[in-house]
């Protein structure tokens, strides 16, 4: 009786098996966390000259030959805690100015309008031909046109 | 026969169109008399289509699906001074055209001064004419560095301008050759646009060109090529700092046909071709068609 009882009881644990714990780890969740942290910091590798702060742009209409285009940029800097951005304003509304520096020559003016904190979008946005051009986004004394520059960031791109 | 070479020997210009394709760079060969006249007179008109838009720094050729068109009206004339001496000046009107937009005005005057230190001698086979000549450029046509649409409004380089030079030119036969030398040196000026507000600071350049013609009854075919740079222009900002662009270089090859109505009138028709020889940096590159109309008047 005890015999047939046993090898049942022996038989039900060996399909059980061993048990294999997963217990919650510390470094698990520092690691998570890590991870976390690097999600949210941004790239800050267009930086204004004098201010420090990061600049992030993208094409929200790409010009083509005939067709201005606009882009929205972003001014921010980084959390100090988490490096997580802070969007903010600059003193004045940047200038987007185009540049061609291998030909010398610049493109017609665009214009730039505030979205809200920290973010511009820039109208306009006309390449007179392909090649490698510079968006120069400019800070300026007075926010005129002909005033002195205070702050810049440059991005080179091919078109 | 010798005569009907040498008037032909005036038309051997009319295939060089040096000026940059995209935004009036470079700098032409004056106004000369080449034969025994005592004055001439041209009007020509030509045009340029941009085909290809930029060329970088790197020599890599880029085309977009829109072009610029540039077309010269052009007055030029040239009178002697003395037995050697001769003056001619040169009066270009452009418009540029580029989609929908439109630009036109008077390009950059040229004024010039030529002596003919060498006569050549028809019994000697090699001694070739020279003429060397000094030219000034006004800079009546707008610039890019002045422009506020990116040198679309451009109509000649807008600087203050003296170049110096020489032509040798020889006929046997039933050919003709050149070779042309010009040297100039523009000067820095300032600028105050939405884009800059600073000093362009332009440097030297040059011309290096020769061609060959043929010549029957009165008719003459010829070609020529012709490379053309420019230093380095750099752009300092008032708020500090500045920009280089990079030199400027390309080959103009010139085909032309030319017809001598008599010995007072010639027409000549010329098609020239930025896009055929050599290595090209920082510019564009157009092909042109011409057609000019010139009256001379003999000793």
């Amino acid at each position: 009786m005890f015999g047939k009882f046993g090898f049942v009881l022996l038989l039900g644990l060996q399909l059980v098996s061993c048990a294999k714990p997963k217990y919650v780890q510390d470094e698990s969740i520092a690691n998570q966390n890590k991870i976390a942290q690097e999600e949210n910091k941004v790239d800050c590798s267009i930086l204004f000259s004098e201010s420090k702060y990061c600049l992030s742009w993208f094409w929200e209409t790409k010009p083509t030959a005939s067709q201005p285009g606009s882009l929205i940029f972003k001014i921010f800097r980084q959390n100090q805690f988490d490096q997580t951005p802070v969007e903010l304003d600059m003193a004045q509304v940047p200038e987007v100015i185009l540049w061609m520096p291998g030909m010398g020559h610049g493109s017609s003016p665009t214009q730039t309008t505030r979205l809200d904190v920290g973010t511009y979008r820039a109208s306009k946005v006309f390449f007179i031909m392909p090649g490698e051009w510079e968006i120069r986004f400019s800070v300026k004394e007075n926010g005129q046109p002909n005033s002195k520059p205070i702050d810049g960031a440059v991005v080179a791109i091919t078109i | 026969m010798r005569l009907l070479f040498n008037l032909f020997l005036l038309l051997v210009f009319r295939e060089a169109a040096f000026s940059a394709a995209c935004c009036g760079g470079g700098m032409s060969v004056p106004t000369i008399i080449i034969g025994d006249d005592r004055a001439q007179l041209s009007a020509s008109y030509g045009r340029m289509d941009v085909s290809v838009d930029n060329v970088d720094s790197q020599g890599v050729w880029r085309r977009w699906e829109q072009h610029q068109n540039v077309q010269t009206l052009k007055l030029e004339g040239a009178h002697i001074i003395g037995d050697r001496w001769q003056a001619g000046v040169s009066l270009p009107v452009v418009n540029r055209k580029y989609g929908s937009d439109s630009y036109s005005g008077l390009g950059d005057i040229a004024t010039s001064l030529s002596y003919e230190y060498l006569s050549d001698w028809n019994y000697n086979p090699y001694r070739p004419k020279g003429i060397g000549f000094i030219q000034g450029i006004v800079p009546t046509g707008k610039s890019r560095a002045d422009s506020e649409v990116g040198g679309l409004d451009s109509r000649g380089n807008g600087f203050w301008a003296i170049g110096a030079g020489t032509m040798l030119t020889k006929s046997w036969s039933l050919f003709d050759v050149f070779v042309m030398l010009e040297w100039h040196r523009s000067f820095e000026k300032n600028v105050a646009t939405s884009t800059v507000q600073g000093k362009v600071v332009p440097g030297r350049g040059s011309n290096l060109g020769f061609g060959l013609g043929y010549n029957w009854a009165m008719y003459r075919a010829g070609f020529s090529l012709t490379r053309t740079q420019e230093d380095p222009i750099e752009t300092q900002f008032n708020a500090g700092g500045s920009s280089w662009q990079g030199q400027e270089r390309w080959d103009t090859m010139g085909l032309s046909f030319s017809y001598l109505q008599g010995e007072e009138w010639s027409w000549t028709v010329s098609y020239s071709d930025q896009t055929v020889f050599g290595d090209p940096l920082n510019t564009s590159l157009g092909k042109s068609l011409g057609i000019q109309l010139q009256h001379r008047w003999a000793r």
